[in-house]
C-alpha cells in the first residue's frame, strides 16, 4: 500500500517531516543535545570504522612497501642529503633557541606554550555534501574538549567540535563553518582565513591598505582563544580583485596521526604554562 | 511457546535492510584516497531506500527510514534532519511509482533513482542553503549525486542479491 494512502500513513509522514524541522531548528542554534547526539553517532561508528580500517591498513602497508622496495637506492640518497641539512638546520635551531630564552629571560617575558592533550588516529571523514570534518579515535576519556586545535606535522588541521567518550570530530579548516584569525606574517596584517568547502581557503577582513603577495606565510594571530599563535594555516595561492586564496599548510588529504592542543584560555589558566618538554635546552 | 523457524527467519530478514542501511550510512566515512580533502562519498542510504522501497517496501517502515537518515545527519556533522527528510520525501515519491518500477527493467530502475537523487540534490541544496543562511556551491552535492548515479547499477546488484536471499 502506498505510503501516503492512509490517514495513518499520512499522520506518520507528517509527524516524522514535523521532527526533521525541529531538528533542522535545534542544529541552527546550535542545541546541547544536537552537539552530545552528534557526539554518540561518532561512538557508536568508531568500532565498526576501526574494523573496516584493518584490511585498508593492510593494503596501505603492502603498497607503501612495494612502492619503497621499487625505490630504495634513489630514497637512500635523497635520505642521506636531507640528513645532511636537517643536521645543519637542527645546529642554527639550538644557536636561536638559546638566545631566544636568554632574551627572554633578560626582558622578563612569559614564555606561552600549549600542552598536547592527545594523538589520535583519524578514523573516519565527513561523507556529507556539506561538511569538511574529520573522526579521531580520541574523546572526553583521553582529555578531549569541544573547540582543542588540531594540527598535523605541517600545520593547523581544525578545531574539535563534538566529543564523544572515545571519539571526536574535527571541523576542518576548510569548511564553510571554519574561521580562523590569522597573521600574514610577511606583512604583519591581521585577517581571518575563512572555509569555503573547497580545498583553498578565503583570506578576509584583510585591512584595506595591505596587499598580500602569492607565497605569503599565514598563521595562527592567537586572537579569539581557540588556536594559539604562529601555527602555520598556510600559503598565500593567489591574489585577486575580490579574493585572496591560502592554500592549507595540512595535508588535508592524507591525514593519518593528528595532535589535538589544548585550548588557549586553559593554557593561560595554568600556573606554570612553561611544559617540561619544551623548555629550552640551557 | 515455540518458535517457528519460518517466522524467526522472517523476524531476522526484516531487520536486514535497515541493519545494512545503518552499516552503509558509518562506512560512507572511511578515509579512502582524497575522501578528507572534500570529496562527498555516495549515498549508499538513498540507494538501499530506492531498491527497498520499490522491491520490498515492508522491509523498509518510514519510521526505521526517519531513524537511519537522522543518524547518517548526525555522523555526517551536517544540517539535521536533512537527510531524514531527503529519505522520506524518497520514499513518498516512490509510494506512488512502486508498482510501476517493480515489474520494469533495471534500466527503467536506474533511471527512476537519476530521477529520485536529482530531487534529492535540489532539495538537499535549497534546505542547506537556508540553512546556511548563503547559497551552497553546488559541485559538492552534484559530485555526491553522479557517484550515487554511477554506482547504483553495483549497489543495486547487491541489494538484489540481498533481496533474493531473504526470501518471501
Amino acid at each position: 500500500m502506498p505510503l501516503l494512502g492512509s490517514r495513518h500513513g499520512r499522520w506518520i509522514f507528517a509527524g516524522l517531516v514535523a521532527l526533521a524541522l525541529v531538528f533542522l531548528v535545534l542544529g541552527r542554534i546550535e542545541h546541547p543535545w544536537v552537539i552530545a547526539l552528534r557526539g554518540a553517532a561518532a561512538d557508536v561508528s568508531r568500532p565498526v570504522l576501526e574494523v573496516m580500517a584493518w584490511p585498508l591498513e593492510g593494503f596501505d602497508r603492502i603498497t607503501s612497501w612495494a612502492r619503497a622496495v621499487t625505490r630504495l637506492a634513489a630514497e637512500n640518497v635523497r635520505l642521506r642529503e636531507e640528513n645532511a641539512r636537517l643536521q645543519r638546520w637542527r645546529a642554527t635551531a639550538l644557536l636561536l633557541e638559546r638566545e631566544n630564552h636568554r632574551l627572554r629571560t633578560f626582558l622578563n617575558t612569559p614564555q606561552f606554550a600549549t600542552l598536547r592533550v592527545a594523538t589520535p588516529r583519524v578514523i573516519g571523514v565527513a561523507g556529507g555534501p556539506f561538511v569538511r570534518s574529520i573522526l579521531i579515535d580520541a574523546g572526553r576519556a583521553e582529555g578531549i574538549r569541544r573547540d582543542q586545535a588540531v594540527v598535523d606535522e605541517l600545520g593547523l588541521v581544525g578545531r574539535v567540535v563534538e566529543v564523544g567518550v572515545h571519539a571526536a570530530r574535527v571541523l576542518l579548516v576548510t569548511d564553510l563553518n571554519s574561521r580562523v584569525p590569522v597573521r600574514v606574517l610577511e606583512r604583519d596584517a591581521l585577517a581571518i582565513a575563512r572555509g569555503r568547502n573547497e580545498p583553498l581557503l578565503e583570506l578576509a577582513f584583510l585591512p584595506p591598505d595591505v596587499t598580500p603577495e602569492v607565497g605569503d606565510l599565514v598563521v595562527t594571530s592567537g586572537d579569539g582563544g581557540i588556536y594559539a599563535p604562529d601555527i602555520p594555516v598556510g600559503r598565500v595561492l593567489s591574489v585577486g580583485d575580490d579574493l585572496v586564496t591560502i592554500d592549507p599548510a595540512a595535508l588535508l588529504d592524507r591525514l593519518d596521526f593528528v595532535q589535538v592542543l589544548e585550548r588557549v584560555a586553559d593554557a593561560l589558566d595554568r600556573p606554570d604554562n612553561e611544559t617540561p618538554d619544551e623548555k629550552p635546552t640551557p | 511457546m515455540r518458535v517457528q523457524p519460518q517466522s524467526f527467519r522472517k523476524g531476522v530478514a526484516a531487520t536486514v535492510p535497515l541493519t545494512l542501511a545503518f552499516l552503509l550510512a558509518i562506512l560512507t566515512q572511511i578515509p579512502l584516497g582524497s575522501a578528507s580533502a572534500g570529496t562527498p562519498a555516495p549515498n549508499w542510504t538513498l540507494m538501499l531506500v530506492f531498491y527497498f522501497s520499490i522491491h520490498r517496501p515492508s522491509l523498509v517502515p518510514p519510521v526505521a527510514v526517519a531513524l537511519v537518515g537522522l543518524f547518517q545527519d548526525f555522523l555526517w556533522g551536517g544540517p539535521p534532519g536533512l537527510n531524514l527528510l531527503i529519505l522520506l520525501i524518497a520514499q513518498m515519491v516512490l509510494s506512488d511509482q512502486q508498482a510501476f518500477f517493480v515489474r520494469r527493467s533495471f534500466l527503467v530502475g536506474w533511471l527512476g533513482f537519476v530521477t529520485v537523487a536529482a530531487i534529492a540534490m535540489a532539495l538537499s541544496w535549497l534546505a542547506g542553503s537556508l540553512y546556511y543562511g548563503e547559497f551552497l556551491g553546488l559541485r559538492p552535492l552534484a559530485v555526491q549525486t553522479a557517484s550515487s548515479v554511477v554506482a547504483y547499477p553495483v549497489a543495486g546488484w547487491v541489494f538484489g542479491r540481498i533481496d533474493g536471499m531473504l526470501g518471501r
